[in-house]
């Protein structure tokens, strides 16, 4: 039996905490607003160089409900999170109602 | 004075960090540290491995080759292999132009080159590795002065 937490998302991803705003262009549609948590780490990257290299890993968080019915048009789609713009990389559904988007700055 | 294999290390760092504008002068020799996305691109010198036998008996002369890797690390959204490839025409023509470097070694030759990008970061990178070998030439018993 699966539990309705979209309404329980949507309070917790809320902007007035931690969430924030964000526009999404899908390839090939138009812009909508979506929210969600977004994340810039610093990550240590690992290479075939003799070193390792320390980068920002943006990624956003949100409800996958949001963004489901662009599925097939989310790889390239821009994303806009304050102000600055990236492209979705690779969409990752976990299962729970939550999906995460690794992002490239543009 | 060092060992002459530290001083092939250091020719290259100096003859790079003066030829491969591309770079700034972000050009390092055996560092250990993780290097930081916003300072590429960034170009390291490091030791892989060392051969060597005895030259001519008589004079007690050691024949030496020693594998220099000297790895390109850039960032880009796009063209990123050509970009790699720009800062290896630099970096080629550079070592190519002090063949000897400065007269410590006999030769030194690129023998392999290997390009790996990767897209886990907010922009892609990509990391070119060039293999130069090095062939010198000491003394069995003087390894800090080049013959």
């Amino acid at each position: 039996m699966s539990i309705p937490l979209d309404s329980d998302l949507s309070l917790m991803i809320g902007v007035e905490d931690f969430g924030v705003a964000a526009t999404l262009t899908p390839v090939g549609s138009s812009a909508t607003t979506l929210k969600g948590f977004f994340d810039r780490a610093l990550e240590e990257q690992e290479t075939d160089g003799a070193l390792p290299i320390i980068m920002r890993t943006p990624m956003f968080t949100c409800r996958s409900t949001d963004i489901v019915a662009h599925a097939a048009a989310m790889d390239g789609a821009l994303i806009v999170i304050n102000s600055v713009s990236y492209f979705v990389r690779e969409v990752t559904d976990d299962g729970t109602g939550v999906s995460e988007l690794r992002l490239e700055k543009r | 004075m060092a060992h002459v294999r530290q001083q092939l290390r250091d020719r290259m760092q100096s003859t790079l960090a003066s030829g491969v504008t591309s770079v700034s002068g972000r050009v390092y020799t055996n560092r250990v540290y993780s290097l930081k996305g916003e300072n590429l691109p960034v170009v390291t010198v490091s030791f892989d491995s060392e051969s060597s036998a005895l030259g001519t008996i008589g004079l007690r002369t050691m024949q030496r080759n020693v594998d220099i890797m000297v790895d390109v690390y850039d960032k880009a959204n796009a063209d990123l292999d050509d970009a790699l490839d720009d800062i290896c025409v630099e970096i080629e023509e550079s070592i190519a132009n002090d063949f000897t470097l400065n007269g410590l070694a006999k030769r030194c030759v690129l023998t392999a080159t290997d390009l790996q990008l990767t897209g886990e970061a907010e922009q892609p990178i990509g990391v070119a590795r060039l293999r130069y070998s090095i062939e010198y030439v000491t003394s069995i018993n003087d390894v800090e002065t080049a013959r």
